[in-house]
């Protein structure tokens, strides 16, 4: 079954993803981020489908792409807060 | 331990250590703001995944209750993340464009307040909106104050009403640049000349809203130009007056010649030696006089040598003042520079100067007379070259120049005096002039004048003096003597012979060559030659030591001119000769010369 707030989240999602694709030319490349980004929304996807089909099937997705999104989270953390590497503010 | 549960320690681990990241940063390409918005996103799935180890690892399912809100907290937090980002990069565009601006701003600052033109920027009701120093220098003002006022209270003459034929207003009115040449006044009342170019300002609609006004001094421009024109009139003047002195030397040759071969007849205490003897004094005054007019004369260069003029400045000036009530001063430095100077023309020079002098003063006065070294001339003078000159004051208390004569003293024949000639300053000028040197004059009337003669320095070490004594030299050998003027060859001929040389006269430089190799060929040489410069219709004496060089390279010849400022008579060495003649001859140094080439003719 369909839960509410799971659902609000998927559909906040989806405007935060095309907020996302709009303003992307203007936005600085910080693209490990955006990959964690894109991995919390595969899982809210899969949150939402659990409920419908292969619940654990979806279920085990879910979790995987919220490790997939701590992984790399982590890494762009490291990456663009930490490295004394070239500043990331330079937009596409 | 199932896989979900590795899976949300793995989530959790990252995102701890993530937190842990930002917490740590300090690097400021990122703000804190975007940094709060990040670590809050993250912090949430660190709690979610927190929640779910809890509930997967079966200690508690308590906070499962809060995860469906913590999950819906991540995406404001990400988006507000975002929009950090880009705000803050709004801003660095900002600040950029800003930083721009201001270097632009910078640069054209630079150059407007560079510029060593008056920039101004002038609305339609002649409002000063924006000037620069240039502008304020050129009028003796503080550019700063003037800003705000209206331009023809502050630059022009006409301080209550705007100026009858601005050039501003010509511009707004035509909508194209106006150029005007006109005086202007300074703040001290100077009058100074300038150039004004005016550009309209429009707007948008094309409508004239103002007016830009560009301004260039042209007074060092201006006193350039007089110096040109100055120069033409002199030069036209010499070509004329060269002509005439070279035919009027020639003839003084002749008098002169006659007037010591009577003298060699006589007695010294003959009574007609005494009257020749004035006679020929009248001639060399004469030539003193054709001297000045060929000063004039077109391409004339002094017979220039390195010295000092220390000595020749106070003989001169003692010289005219002997006899007067006038005092002298000198005031001349021990260790003056050395010039390379013709010291007959610049003892003309301070002759005529002193002249002038001594003739403002009637009742007496005093004359300072100053020389000093000046390094770097050319700094205060823009007129001068490069380089070091010696300064030459001559000033005196008599009745000084009226302010308008000023420009017009060293024209020639320009004189306030009754019995003046007008060639006294003309020649100094010329004479200054082809020295390399600038000679100008300042006075008030009433307190006298000053003369200001600049000089350059010569690179080269003082000449040795000659000593040459006024004696007759006696000598032997063959002389050939080339002028075209029969009288000249007749004298010189009666005078060389009279001093023991055997002389063979000819009119041309083709008969003198003709006489040369007949010479060679008998074996009877020709000691020395003596080249008359300019043979009209035939062969000068250029062409002729060109050709006696090749029959002979060891050929010693003299050139001999009237033109004594012909370039070969100054460097008469470089066209050949082994010596120099200028007519009207003193037969006494053509004697020493003569002599002086067969000594070295023997000894070689």
């Amino acid at each position: 079954m369909f839960q509410e707030t799971e659902v609000i989240n998927l559909l906040m999602g989806f405007i935060s993803l095309a907020l996302f694709l709009v303003k992307r030319k203007n936005l600085p490349r910080l693209n490990l981020l955006y990959f964690g980004y894109f991995s919390i929304l595969c899982a809210l996807v899969f949150t939402v489908i659990e409920g419908v089909i292969f619940k654990d099937f979806f279920n085990l997705l879910e979790h995987m792409f919220y490790a997939i999104s701590g992984i790399f989270f982590a890494a762009g953390c490291y990456k663009y807060f930490l490295s004394t590497e070239k500043d990331p503010g330079k937009t596409e | 331990m199932n896989i979900i549960f590795i899976f949300d320690l793995i989530a959790s681990l990252c995102f701890l250590f993530a937190l842990v990241i930002i917490f740590f940063s300090k690097k400021k390409s990122i703000d804190n703001s975007s940094k709060s918005f990040i670590a809050l996103a993250i912090g949430t799935y660190f709690l979610v995944g927190l929640s779910n180890i809890l509930e997967h690892g079966n200690i508690t399912d308590y906070f499962d209750l809060y995860e469906d809100y913590l999950e819906i907290l991540f995406l404001p937090f990400f988006l507000f993340f975002i929009y950090s980002l880009l705000i803050r990069d709004e801003l660095n565009k900002r600040i950029k464009v800003e930083a721009t601006l201001k270097e632009r701003e910078g640069l054209y600052r630079t150059l407007v307040e560079n510029i060593n033109l008056g920039i101004t920027l002038i609305d339609k009701d002649y409002n000063i909106l924006m000037t620069n120093p240039a502008q304020g220098r050129l009028f003796g003002k503080n550019y700063k104050e003037t800003i705000g006022k209206k331009c023809f209270t502050e630059f022009s003459k006409n301080k209550k009403t705007a100026c009858s034929n601005c050039p501003g207003i010509e511009s707004m009115r035509t909508g194209k640049i106006c150029i005007t040449e006109k005086d202007a006044v300074r703040d001290d009342g100077s009058i100074i000349q300038i150039k004004v170019r005016t550009f309209p300002l429009l707007n948008n609609s094309k409508s004239p809203v103002g007016f830009i006004e560009v301004i260039e001094d042209l007074s060092d421009y201006k006193m350039m130009e007089e110096e040109l024109i100055k120069s033409r009139k002199l030069e036209s003047i010499g070509i004329l007056a060269g002509g005439i002195a070279h035919d009027f030397n020639n003839l003084l040759t002749a008098v002169i010649g006659n007037l010591s071969l009577a003298k060699m007849n006589l007695k010294i205490d003959d009574p007609l030696y005494q009257q020749l003897s004035e006679t020929e004094n009248a001639a060399y005054k004469a030539k003193d006089l054709t001297q000045q007019l060929l000063t004039f004369s077109k391409g004339g260069a002094p017979i220039k040598k390195t010295t000092t003029i220390s000595e020749l400045i106070v003989d001169s000036t003692n010289f005219i003042l002997h006899g007067t009530n006038i005092i002298s001063k000198f005031n001349i430095r021990k260790d003056l520079w050395a010039i390379d100077a013709d010291e007959g023309q610049i003892s003309q020079v301070i002759y005529n100067l002193v002249t002038n002098s001594k003739e403002a003063m009637p009742d007496g006065g005093l004359l300072t007379v100053t020389a000093e070294n000046i390094k770097d001339a050319h700094l205060s003078i823009p007129i001068l070259k490069e380089g070091d000159y010696i300064k030459i004051t001559v000033r005196d208390t008599g009745n000084g120049i009226l302010p308008a004569n000023i420009p017009k003293i060293f024209d020639p024949y320009f004189t306030t005096k009754g019995n003046g000639s007008g060639l006294g300053l003309a020649t100094a000028y010329s004479i200054i002039s082809k020295h390399g040197g600038y000679i100008t004059a300042g006075s008030e009337k009433g307190n006298g004048s000053v003369f200001y003669i600049y000089l350059p320095v010569s690179d080269k070490e003082i000449s040795a003096n000659n000593g040459v004594s006024e004696k007759f030299h006696r000598g032997s050998g063959r002389i050939m003597v080339m002028d075209d003027d029969g009288s000249i060859r007749k004298v010189v001929k009666h005078m060389l012979t009279k001093l023991g040389y055997d002389v063979i006269a000819v009119k041309s430089g083709e008969e003198a060559i003709g006489k040369y190799r007949e010479s060679l060929i008998n074996k009877e040489t020709i000691d020395i030659v003596i080249l008359d410069l300019t043979v009209p219709g035939g062969m000068g004496g250029l062409d002729t030591i060109v050709e006696l060089k090749k029959l002979n390279p060891h050929v010693k010849a003299i050139v001999s001119s009237g033109y004594s400022n012909d370039p070969v008579m100054s460097e008469y060495g470089k066209y050949g000769f082994c010596g120099v003649a200028p007519k009207p001859y003193r037969f006494e140094e053509l004697s020493i010369i003569l002599r002086k080439l067969l000594d070295m003719e023997k000894n070689e």
